[in-house]
Formats: C-alpha cells, structure tokens, sequence
C-alpha cells in the first residue's frame, strides 16, 4: 500500500457541504466510485485525528481508520453511486461499521461481501409502545425490569417458556417471523411493522451448517436467550408532532420499550462459513480486493447465492430472537400491570435491521436499478411514499430507530427524499452496543509477569498503545451528535427522543 | 415446501424425495392421483400408472389440463400446484375436523343464501329515469354525483352500507373513524406536477390509495388471526402475564 | 414404585437433570433420589456470551422443590444397586423403583492426602457440609496449612482471616488448575489482607438437617459469598499467607503438648507447625453402587459416556463430575470437573433422554464445542474461554498479554495467528468478542499486538 504524509492523504478529501465530504478516486487504489461520509465538526475532528494517527512512521497496522474503509469499499467490483460513511463510521471486519455500499445485479462482475453485512446478521432494534406514562412506570421500575428479566427464559425453572427443537429451529429459519406468528408469540399487526415483514423469503436453512444450527440452537431448549437487552424508555422530546402521533407517541413521558438483539453467534457461524468460501471463489474468479477481509464472490456465484440464502435464514433467525422477546416483554408489563397487552397498547412501532444486505430498487443516474444494497451498521431509511414501507407510514416515512449505547438516548427518525438520492435511503445506526470508546490511559507494568512466565518456553508478546497521543485518547462519538448530523445533512429527520429508564439484560 | 405438502398428505417417506428426479416426479404425480385427488377418469388414471411409457409427459399434460392447472413455468411449480390441489381436496374431506378449531371465528362468515331472483336485474340502467333517480338520490345523501349514474350509484351504495345500517345510525362513533388529523396538505407528495390543482388531486388519490391499502392490512391481519387461532400453541395464550402455564 | 425417568444424585449435575426433565416432559414421572434432603438449584442464571453463563447455587428443602416442579418426585435415599437387565434400582433402604431411563449423577468425593486416615485434623473440603464442620474447627485455629491448588484451596488462602495460613502448593504459582504464572502474580497482592475487613453476616440459607447419615453435594460457586471465615478466637493476629511452592506434604505428626499441635514435614524437608490442615486436593468420581452389567469405567473410575451421555448399557445416562466424556472432543474443549460443566452435562443429558423417549433427533449441545468457565478467584472476576492454559498445544502456541495492576489481566492464546483461548479477569468486556474469534478462528495476523492495544476498542469489530 502507498504510505503517504497525512498532509498529502487530505489533498483526496473535500468538503462538500457544512455535513459531508468527498473521499477522491486515488485515495485508495483502485476506487471504481467516490466515497463519501457524513459528519459534523465534533465527528469531523475525530475522523480525522484517526486518519492522523495512522499516517504516523510505524502505523501499518491492522486496524485501518474508517475513512480508508470506506475508499477499499469503493474499489469493490460493481460498486455503483457512492461508498457513504454514515456519522457514526469506526473501524470493523472489512468494511467499516457505518458503510453502506450498493451493487448492480445487472453487472455479472458484481460481488455480495459478507464483511459488508457484519458477523451478527440481522442485529436490530425494534420499539414497542405502550400508553403508560412514566408516573405510572416509576414506582414499580425495579419490579418491572426484574419481572422481565425473570421472563427471560435464562435458565430451566424460568417460567415454562416453550422448548424449541431442532425441528422447530428449521422451520424458525425458513420462516421468520411468520413462525412466530403461527406458534403465536407475537400479533398479526406486528408483521406489518417490520422490515420485510420479518421474513426473508429466499431463506434457505439448507445451505446453513449444521455448526451454525448447533450454535443457533438455544442451549436449553427456550427462545431468546443470551446476548439481548432490553430497555424501559421515556419519551423525553417529541420533534416531529405529526410523524410521532402515527406512530402512537402523543406526548412526552410517554413509555416505550426497546428490544436490541441480533442473531449472534448463529449469524457469525454463517458469515464465518462464507468468508472460507469466498476465498476459494475469489481466487478462481481472479477477483482482487484491496483489503483480504474485504472477501466477496459474484453475486450470480454458487458462494454468492449460497450466502444470501443463508444470510437470510440468520436475518430469520434474528426476527425470531426479536418477537420472542417482544412476546416476554408483553407478557410482564402484563403480569405488572394486571392488563392485557392489547389494553397497555402494546403494538410495535417499527423493526430495523442494521446489519443486512438487501435486493431494492434505487434510480441511479436517472435510470431505476435493481441493486444489493449493503448496510452494516447503517440503517435503511425509505421516504414517504415508498412501496416498501408500511402503510402506516406512507405519509411520514419509514421510522428509524437508532438505539444508544446501553444506557444512553434513543432516537426515532423518519426517512427522507433526500437520503434516498443520497445514501440509497441508508443513515446511521447509533450504536448496536457500543461506539468506539477507548480505554483510559492503563498502567501497564509487565516485568514481574514475563520474568514468571519465562520458564514455561512459550513465545509471549505484550499489547502496549503505540504512542502517546497529543491528547486523551476519546474517540467516543456521541449518539446525539451522531443523529442530529443526519438530520442536518437531510438524509433522515428526527422525530422522536428517547431516555432509558431501566436496562435489561438476558 | 412441496415436502412440506407431501408430508401433510401422508406421502411415504416425503423426507428422502429428490424431485428433480424425473421418476421420483412420476411416481409422486401417480400417487397424489390414486390416493388424493382421484379425479380422473379411469382410462387417463391407467395411462398414467403406466411412468416407464414413452408417452406419459403427453398423458401428463392431459391429466393436468384436465384439473384446471394454470400454465406454469416448471414442473416443480405445476408440482405445486397440483399439491395444492391435493390439500385443498383434503381439507373439505376434513373439513369438519378443523373447523372445530376455528368455529368462533368462522361463524361470522358464513355466506347469506342467495336470492334467485331479482327485480333489480330488469331495470333500464340508460333510461333517464334512472339517471335522474340516482342523482335524487345523491343529494338526499349529500353526494357528489358523476356523469355516468352508475358510477353515482357505486357512491351511493357505499355511503348505505357504510354509513346508513340501522346500527350505524344509532351508534355513530362505532363506525365513524376518528383518527388524529394529519396535515396532508403540508406533506411531500413526492412528486410534483408543476400544477396546484392536479398536486391537490393527486393527494387526494394518495390518500384514497392509502386508506385502501390500510383495508387490505387489516383484512390481512383478520386472516391471520384466524389462523392463529388454530395454530398456535397454547401456551402463548397472552392472557395477564400468565407466560407458558 | 416406578418412574419414566429416575435421576440419581441430589448435585447440580442431578437437580438440573431432573429440572430439565420436567421443563421438556411436564407429562411424565420423574424421581430424583438424593442423599440429602436439601437439594441444590440454579438460580439468577445469566448468559454471558453463547457458551459462557454465570449462575448461582441455592439450596432448597425438597418441599419447595416438589412444588416448582409437581411431576418431579424426591425420595430421600441412597442408591445401592441398578439391575440393568430388568430396568429397576434398589435403595438403601430397600425400595425398588422401576425406570424406563436412569440417570446417574452421583457425583465426586473429596481426594485427601493420604495421611488424613490418621489424623482428624486434616479436613477435606469439596462440599456444604463438610464447610461446616470445617468452620467450626477453624474457629479457634491460629495456624492452618492448606494443601491444594485448585480453585477451592485458592479462595480459603484468601478469605481466611486472623490467622497465619501456609498454603502448599505443587506447582510453581498459586492456582495453577485455572491461571498461568502470569496472572498467578497478578493475583499475588491480593493474598496481602491486612486491611480491616467488614464482617459480612453468612447469607446463606441453611437448614438444618435432622439425623441423616448424609454425603452432601459439591460446594458452589458462591459458596464463599458474604462469608468471612476467621480464625484464632477472639483474640487479633496479622492474617498472613506464606506459600510453600514446588512442594508436597511428605509427613504429619502429632504432639498433643504442643501449642500447635499437628506438625507436617515438607517434601523439601521443611516442617510446620499448625492447629489444623487443609486438604483441597480435588476430587475422584463417586460411583458406590453396584450393576448387574459392568458399566465401562476410565481407570480413575468414571463412567464413561458417549456424545448423548449415555454409559455403555443401554438406558442408563451419566452426568457430571461421576462421568468421563468419551467422544471424540472438539478443538476447543475439554472436561473439568466444574459447576458449569455439570450443569450443561445434567441439563444436556435430560434433553437426550427426552430425545431418546421421543424418537427426535437431538444435536449435541454447542457448550461442548468450547470450553467456558466463570469464576471468581481473589476477589475478581475470572473467565477462561477455549484452551486458556494451551491446553493440547504443546509449546506450539503464542501468549498475547495486556495487564493493568489491581485492574485487568488478559491473556490470549494463539496457534498460527488464531486465537485458541483467553483468560479475562478483571471488568474486560471482552468475552464475548474472545468466544467469537476462538469459535470463528479468524486469522488475527493483519492485527499484531494491536489486538490487545489497549487504546483501540474492538468490543464490536467483528460484530
């Protein structure tokens, strides 16, 4: 790779507008496309201190700063439009968290990455309303979060949740949430509310590993468990009077619940079995990347459609995970509040996927193409009028819920024109569990440690930081910055802010 | 999912089935014919228990045409269908056995006996006495009439059955939909046709196109409820926080 | 009397046998004999990452038990004799039961140095009650020896208070079953308690049992929670450790004049004098009933199992610390006679015999894939994720370490520039990203040490 001063890196970077900048072809090698990301001056600086750091002698690390993600994207074989950073952008598996990039079926050349997907397909957040208000939630809050945590099925002797099989699993895969629905767990008007109505139908559980099933399977026999957390919401501000009200949200204190799960180490397994693959297929179809985590294969390839086959039964798999939980929340508001969920109003606002690739429609150079839209860490996010949004929110577009950290605000977007010229209707994700959020400084001291170590003949390396940065190293990147950047580059609008009361986790 | 409908109609061994094979597809085809539908007539069903002959994609194609099976693109989808046909016939076999099931929610459905003969059926729609009937009978009702009275009396006939049944004018709010209102004027139409007046007009086919679409939604989810209620196990009964038993 | 199901062993192992058992067959009768009539259950069970879970041990009366779950039937009694070929079990007290599936888990007694045949002094320690007797005894003692490595020996070093403790170990660093030399060092300040000490009241439920002649089940995980155990009396000393590394107990002796009265002579030729002694030793599987087939052992007297848990006869099933797996082994995991083992294997078993009766196909469950561990050792939290020690790898491994004093102790271990194991202790956060890489195995080579640099925050990387 070329290694360049940093100086000479921002020679290949423009400004566009007061949110946004242009990453020039040559930035990186072989970029078929421009790149562009969204930021604002707080992000901004933190871009590119990153870009910085990594320009220093001694700096050919592994970890690539995320703007150089974005332009090893853009080198990608049928990349079309853009390769977009959305604010929240940091370093990841291949592309960058943050990176939205399409490609042209049409074009035989182009390639469907599992790295542009992420390992925990289908990761996602959905929102579910209820007409309590925070007066009513308040005294019993703990009780609340411990009841919810007790309907978690963790463990045997947790209150008979229902065992699920491997036969069961089969089905789950193939059938997303529609399993859900036949076995009843979640409402019909849930499905409307959810990206694809929770099913992806070219889910095909054969061409999962059998290693996948085993690690998807829940290990004692019940749903949802593990590595999900839930959180009780307040509505602290409403942006949008008229987007919030079709969505149910009237007014401030107002209760709301957030369910973040994915599909985890069943999604890894998948991407883990791709990534083998398509090494194979790279080599034999000569396709070269700039980075080897950027390992892709032809969308028209047998690696090819075998992923997306079995990406979707993980993004089926995830939807499952999502109503399960749904099902448990519902049911201990419930016991709460002695009334039925239906009474509470408990419906779902909306399900994103963060954490997806998908077939959509987009006009492209004005001419409509079908294309495989990949979002990892990017959030879809269709303007008012879309086909592919519910009919709930055909006037105000799609709701996009961007979760914070565990612990920090929420936010619901609505879905803009622009963003649909823009981003190929993508924006930010806020934070599946975490932004970058560096260590403060440690006291590493290793000597006593290696000289006890040293009889045992094995070769040990210590981790220290490189450098020492000019300043602390804080590269956590505030969800609010984050979200009020995409509203005031227009790709998503706000609508609705959102405070956690209680976290959950199972 | 054609094993998934094998399966349910008890086909032997439905698991191991490849069919992509050629006679494994004669056999299933064969089988769905002697044990399911049994619909064709002796002659045709003895041709086609005959799967080494040369023929039989001809007799094939006799037997299928011969069911009503749409032109599909592939035998597998034809397969489909004809599975399909299979379960439906079972079904009304059966059919006592799962409405048990599902009686509360089937009750409502029942179709009304059909009425034999109708006095309406000899009118003159292109008589002006008809045309200015029905535009009386718009203004009684308040409605906009339209140039070809029988577009009027599609108007008119929904303003009855929505607004005008015994109940509906007894208990207004049951059927008068209150919603929040919501600006449409001041939303992005998405387009923009250069015209305020085709604009307003286009908003309002958007909203008529919406409300229709929120019909079919809800008319979805009823039948999924429906089916719910035969499916689903019982221990998601969501009554007050009662989770499994 | 007969039952669908008999499980046999009152442990962790048997408890969370029966509970599973009467989660996936509400419809069926099920016996769980145990020799105590206080039984062990999991409870606050959370899952950590996909393998890892951290979970606490309660001890119910068998009344409650028999009431959270209505088809699941207790007897209270020992088991003698399985005759195999008629499919029914003979207790102590001469009952006969008939089974359709038995399971055993009869769990491990505790291994003493030899010389405790001799001495009462000498205390084993592995389960509730036996740390009963052991604080008891310990009340008045100024100076203790404990003998042992593992994870029990280790937290006696350091909870016990006001007494000069001289801890014996084998090996070359403390807690050598769980931790390399390197975290061994970490860990050493802590053994350093001169700090005063709130004196925390023992929360733990406890009833007490009437005359029964009992062999209670293993310790768990929080057996040492919010318990203090102090010596000497009432009257004040220095509590200090003195480790004695490398070393063995080669004699005992005892001179009741003395004012210590028990004397241990040190295979290095040192000798000790103390009140009492400790052994904490581990532990041998306990299988002291009889079959009318044999049951194929390991030459330490395990049960051997195969993939489903099941022993060579054919409707017996074995769980926990009494069984041995006998399958062929993935990479990453290996067996410890551990809490979270016996419970995955008691749970696991339960669905194999749910399965068997079902005619459905079960797959074996994903925890035996990689082995995963939560503990607490000195006060910190430890996980171990993999082959954390290089278990099976010979020397043809690389050790990554990142250590901050007081605060965290991570170590990965990597074979080819992939990772094969982790032991985190400290807040890390880093489990479920060290779980991912060790059961993805991506090649981490593009990294280096920046894996572990600690001012690049990869918790969600590979997410």
């Amino acid at each position: 790779m070329v290694v360049r001063q940093y100086a000479q890196e921002l020679e290949y970077l423009e400004r566009l507008t007061p949110h946004s900048w242009r990453i020039k072809k040559g930035f990186q090698p072989n970029m078929n496309v421009e790149g562009i990301f969204y930021v604002n001056q707080t992000l901004e600086k933190l871009m590119f201190d990153e870009l910085r750091n990594a320009c220093r002698p001694g700096m050919v690390g592994g970890f690539l700063p995320g703007v150089k993600q974005i332009a090893n994207v853009a080198a990608l074989p049928g990349i079309v439009g853009k390769s977009v950073g959305l604010p929240d952008v940091h370093s990841g598996y291949g592309f960058a968290i943050g990176n939205m990039a399409a490609f042209d079926i049409d074009n035989p050349d182009s390639i469907v990455s599992p790295g542009g997907v992420g390992f925990d397909i289908n990761c996602g957040v959905r929102l579910l309303r209820t007409n309590l208000m925070l007066e009513d939630v308040l005294p019993v809050k703990e009780q609340l979060a411990q009841s919810l945590f007790d309907h978690i099925p963790v463990g045997v002797g947790s209150k008979g949740i229902i065992p699920m099989n491997a036969k069961d699993l089969e089905e789950a895969l193939e059938m997303g949430m529609d399993w859900s629905l036949r076995e009843g767990y979640i409402w019909a008007e849930d499905k409307e509310h959810c990206e694809e109505y929770g099913r992806m139908l070219n889910a095909d559980p054969s061409k999962v590993s059998l290693r996948a099933k085993k690690r998807g399977l829940p290990q004692l026999g019940t749903l949802g468990a593990g590595n999900h957390y839930a959180e009780i919401q307040v509505v602290e501000e409403i942006f949008d009077k008229w987007a919030a009200s079709k969505m149910g949200i009237e007014e401030q204190g107002q209760i709301c619940v957030m369910i973040h799960s994915g599909s985890r180490g069943f999604g890894h397994q998948v991407a883990t079995d791709a990534l083998v693959q398509m090494e194979k297929a790279m080599k034999r179809d000569n396709i070269e990347t700039n980075d080897r985590q950027l390992a892709c294969a032809r969308i028209s390839s047998q690696e090819g459609q075998d992923y997306l086959k079995s990406m979707a039964a993980a993004a089926n798999f995830a939807w499952v995970n999502r109503s399960s939980m749904t099902f448990l929340s519902r049911q201990a508001f419930a016991k709460k509040f002695g009334m039925a969920p239906d009474d509470l109003d408990m419906h779902v606002i909306y399900d994103v996927s963060h954490n997806i690739a998908k077939v959509e429609e987009h006009i492209v150079d004005g001419k409509p193409k079908t294309l495989l839209v990949h979002r990892k860490g990017s959030t879809r996010a269709f303007p008012p009028h879309h086909p592919l949004i519910p009919v709930d929110y055909q006037l105000t577009g799609q709701p996009v819920l961007i979760g914070g950290t565990m612990g920090t605000c929420s936010y619901v977007l609505t879905g803009t024109e622009q963003g649909m010229l823009e981003t190929f209707g993508s924006t930010c994700h806020g934070a599946g569990r975490a932004l970058s959020r560096a260590k403060s400084r440690r006291n590493l001291d290793y000597t006593e440690v290696l000289r006890k170590m040293e009889y045992m003949g094995i070769s040990i390396r210590v981790a220290s930081p490189k450098l020492v940065m000019e300043e602390a190293p804080e590269s956590y990147k505030n969800v609010t910055d984050v979200v009020n950047t995409c509203h005031a580059a227009g790709i998503s609008k706000k609508a609705i802010k959102l405070r956690p009361i209680a976290v959950i986790k199972g | 999912m054609s094993k998934r409908l094998l399966n349910a109609l008890e086909y032997p061994e439905a698991d191991k089935l490849n069919l992509n094979d050629e006679n494994a597809f004669r056999n299933v085809i064969v089988w769905l014919e002697l044990n399911r539908i049994k619909k064709a007539p002796q002659s045709l069903s003895n041709q086609l228990k005959n799967t080494n002959s040369k023929d039989w994609y001809t007799i094939y194609c006799k037997y299928k045409d011969g069911l009503g099976c749409p032109v599909l693109e592939s035998k597998i989808e034809e397969l489909q269908w004809i599975l399909g046909y299979a379960v439906q016939i079972e079904t009304q076999k059966n059919k006592n056995l799962y409405f048990k099931h599902a009686v509360e929610n089937l009750q409502n459905t029942n179709v009304p006996a059909v009425v034999a003969e109708n006095l309406l059926d000899k009118l003159d729609f292109r008589s002006q006495e008809f045309a200015d009937g029905i535009k009386a009978l718009a203004k009684v009702l308040n409605t906009v009439t339209h140039p070809d009275p029988l577009v009027t009396l599609k108007a008119v006939r929904k303003v009855i059955i929505q607004r005008m049944s015994p109940d509906c004018v007894e208990n207004p709010d049951k059927y008068v939909l209150k919603g929040t209102p919501f600006p449409f004027q001041d939303t992005d139409l998405g387009f923009d046709l250069n015209d305020p007046v085709l604009n307003q007009a286009a908003k309002i086919l958007r909203m008529i196109y919406i409300q229709n679409l929120r019909d079919l939604q809800t008319r979805a989810n009823e039948l999924i409820v429906a089916v719910q209620s035969v499916t689903a196990n019982p221990k998601t009964d969501t009554k007050l926080g009662k989770v499994g038993f | 009397m007969e039952a669908v199901f008999i499980v046999v062993g009152g442990g962790i192992a048997g408890v969370t046998c029966a509970e599973t058992l009467a989660f996936f067959e509400p419809e069926k009768t099920i016996i769980l004999l145990s020799e105590s009539s206080l039984i062990k259950t999991v409870t606050n069970l959370l899952a950590i990452t996909r393998t890892l879970t951290k979970f606490d041990i309660k001890e119910v009366q068998s009344s409650e038990f028999s009431l959270k779950h209505p088809n699941v039937k207790l007897i209270h009694d020992t088991l003698a004799e399985v005759n195999d070929k008629e499919k029914y079990i003979i207790t102590k007290t001469n009952k006969i039961i008939k089974y359709e599936y038995l399971c055993l888990c009869t769990g491990a007694e505790p291994k003493l140095i030899p010389q405790s045949q001799d001495f009462e002094e000498i205390l084993g320690i592995r389960d509730t009650d036996s740390i009963d007797t052991f604080i008891k005894k310990i009340n008045n003692a100024k100076k203790i020896v404990i003998v042992g490595n593992g994870g029990i020996a280790s937290e006696l070093a350091y909870k016990i208070k006001n007494t000069e403790i001289h801890w014996v170990i084998k090996d070359r660093h403390i807690s050598a079953t769980f931790v390399d030399p390197g975290a061994a060092e970490f860990f050493l300040p802590s053994l350093n308690k001169d700090e005063i000490q709130k004196e925390p009241v023992s929360k733990r439920m406890r009833y007490q049992e009437e005359d029964f002649k009992k062999s209670g089940a293993a310790l768990g995980p929080d057996w040492y929670t919010n318990l203090i155990i102090r010596g000497a009396g009432d009257i004040n000393i220095p509590s200090t450790v003195k480790i004695h590394y490398e070393t063995e107990i080669s004699d005992v002796s005892r001179d009741k004049k003395s004012e210590h009265p028990m004397e241990i002579t040190l295979s290095t030729g040192e000798k000790i004098k103390c009140d009492i002694i400790i052994s904490a030793t581990g532990v041998m599987a306990k299988k002291l009933f009889k079959t009318k087939s044999d049951l194929e052992l390991t030459n330490l007297g395990e049960i051997q199992v195969n993939e489903h848990m099941e022993t060579n006869i054919p409707y017996i099933y074995a769980a926990g610390d009494v069984c041995s797996a006998n399958w062929s082994i993935a990479k990453h995991w290996f067996q410890m006679k551990l809490w979270t083992q016996a419970r995955q294997m008691g749970s696991y078993a339960a669905k194999c015999m749910a399965g068997h009766l079902n005619k459905e196909e079960v797959l074996q469950d994903f925890c035996f894939e990689m082995f995963a561990h939560s503990t607490k050792l000195f006060g910190h939290k430890v996980i171990l994720l993999g082959l954390f020690n290089g278990q099976k790898l010979g020397t043809n491994y690389e050790i990554l370490i990142r250590m901050t004093k007081g605060h965290e102790y991570i170590k990965f271990v990597l074979e080819n520039n992939k990772l094969q194991g982790a032991v985190l202790i400290g807040d890390t956060d880093l489990e479920e990203m060290a779980e991912n890489l060790i059961l993805n195995q991506i090649d981490l080579s593009p990294y280096g040490d920046d894996i572990l640099n600690p001012d690049i925050d990869i918790e969600d990387y590979f997410d």
